[in-house]
């Protein structure tokens, strides 16, 4: 009887294991699975409680007596407010949102935007990805830049249904056509595996007569067509040399703690979105100008 | 009960700014779970709590589904059924089995993410990142443990109070039928 309920196991066991295996030879060739959006759709609505619930309780330290002083007197100020305001304080959020990123819309009048949460921060992304709370049915796609009102963030990486995942620019898969707004000398603006952990990144592949200084103000070039531009990424905090290869390199902190964002905008629509061709034609001949001025 | 349980560790390893971060890293408190149900479970139990547990962290992390599965079903089964013949289940086991899958999930993790994109300076990059982070995840097994054991118990506990209702459920009945067949013996 033994024998057979241990045989029946290792059967259980290795069809499991088959059954993983071909899952996961799906999804690696796919790229995409229904268990994850089956999964994000039930658990996005508890993670955002929870979120909310962690940002509401971590300020509060008083005693017994003085919570349910507040409490009573509380008690009587909802009962006036609550005839008068139902979705109070859900609206007086997305209007702080929307008020706050009215001006990326206003001075941007091409940029369809959506506005996003951060729900949850994987404890195994080496680069402070996160996820947010806005997925395909928001017309969110891979490679939407995301951004807030302090400057670029990172980009769409997955997309599920409910929810996303953003690459933030500390990854070094991150590379964006940037330049010097003072100076126009223009690079790539990249993660680096040394500069992640203090959130920093450097702006690489400049040329050798760069005049980049300590303090200026890094932004997009819009070149690829996979960020718009003019988005502010950063200020240049100091430049430095390879130590391998001696090629000088700019470190950039961004205006925006990306180890920390909280609420993102993702830009799901921009005039030149995609324009991968003429992105790489003009590539091209800025890399022969600058091959060309270093002759 | 146990998807209960996963999924609140999931919500919790995951909400930002409630795991204090210690050398760079965040524990994954999936990994310990899975480890500490098979501890109270028959293998194919485990197998199965294992193997959710691995799609979860999979679907947390992103990228390829079922690798994490086939590591946490492997130990979690292994771990069950040598508990049921061998080894009498306590928790210094537990922090075995946790030790070793802690370091086969995040060293997949680290081989998946960091060794094939092949981003450089590997070996510092696993010690200060990665190390950190299977002691983090080891360290707050014991945590895991005792939280597993009580929902095991609660549960196990539930069950058997649900049993003794059922019983008491069907004793009148059987009560007043032998009490109808005594008085009827009296009768005659």
């Amino acid at each position: 009887m033994k024998v057979k309920e241990q045989n029946n196991f290792g059967k259980v066991f290795t069809t499991t294991v088959i059954v993983l295996l071909v899952v996961a030879g799906v999804t690696a060739a796919l790229g995409k699975n229904i268990f994850a959006d089956f999964y994000t759709w039930v658990s996005k609505p508890v993670q955002q409680t929870a979120v909310s619930i962690n940002d509401t309780s971590s300020g509060s330290e008083k005693t017994r007596d003085e919570l349910l002083e507040e409490n009573s007197e509380l008690r009587d100020e909802i009962n006036d407010l609550v005839s008068q305001v139902i979705n109070y304080d859900d609206l007086k959020k997305e209007n702080e949102i929307l008020r706050k990123y009215y001006g990326i819309k206003d001075d941007n009048p091409d940029y369809k935007i959506a506005v996003a949460n951060v729900i949850r921060r994987d404890p195994n992304d080496d680069f402070y990805g996160f996820t947010i709370d806005k997925g395909s049915r928001d017309k969110i796609s891979v490679n939407d830049p995301v951004i807030t009102d302090n400057g670029l963030v990172g980009w769409i990486s997955e997309v599920n249904v409910t929810t996303s995942k953003v690459t933030t620019l500390l990854s070094p898969d991150a590379k964006v056509g940037a330049m010097d707004q003072k100076s126009r000398d223009s690079g790539i603006a990249t993660g680096s595996i040394s500069l992640s952990d203090d959130g920093l990144l450097e702006l690489a592949v400049i040329s050798a007569d760069n005049k980049i200084k300590p303090g200026d103000i890094v932004i997009t070039t819009g070149v690829g067509g996979v960020y718009p531009p003019d988005i502010v990424i950063g200020k240049v905090t100091k430049l430095d040399y390879d130590e391998y290869d001696t090629t000088p390199y700019a470190v950039i902190k961004p205006y925006e703690d990306l180890k920390s964002v909280g609420d993102v905008v993702v830009i799901t629509s921009f005039e030149g979105q995609g324009v991968v061709e003429e992105a790489s034609d003009s590539d091209k001949s800025s890399d022969t100008d600058s091959d060309s001025d270093s002759e | 009960m146990y998807v209960i349980e996963i999924f609140i560790f999931f919500i919790l390893e995951g909400t930002p700014d409630l795991i204090p971060t210690i050398y760079l890293s965040k524990p994954l408190l999936l990994v310990p779970a899975a480890v500490s149900i098979a501890a109270f479970e028959l293998p194919v139990c485990s197998l199965f709590f294992g193997v959710l547990c691995g799609l979860v962290i999979d679907v947390g992390t992103g990228g390829v589904m079922g690798l994490t599965s086939v590591i946490l079903g492997t130990v979690c089964y292994y771990e069950s059924s040598w508990n049921n013949k061998y080894i009498k289940n306590n928790i210094y086991f537990v922090l075995l089995y946790s030790a070793v899958s802690s370091v086969a999930v995040i060293s997949l993790k680290f081989f998946i993410f960091y060794y094939i994109r092949n981003y450089g300076q590997l070996l510092d990059f696993y010690t200060t990142h990665y190390l950190p982070r299977i002691l983090y995840t080891w360290a707050v097994t014991p945590i895991v443990y005792i939280l597993t054991m009580i929902v095991s118990k609660t549960y196990r506990k539930n069950k058997r109070k649900i049993k003794v209702k059922k019983r008491k459920r069907a004793a009148p009945s059987q009560r007043s039928s032998a009490s109808r067949r005594r008085a009827k013996h009296l009768k005659y």
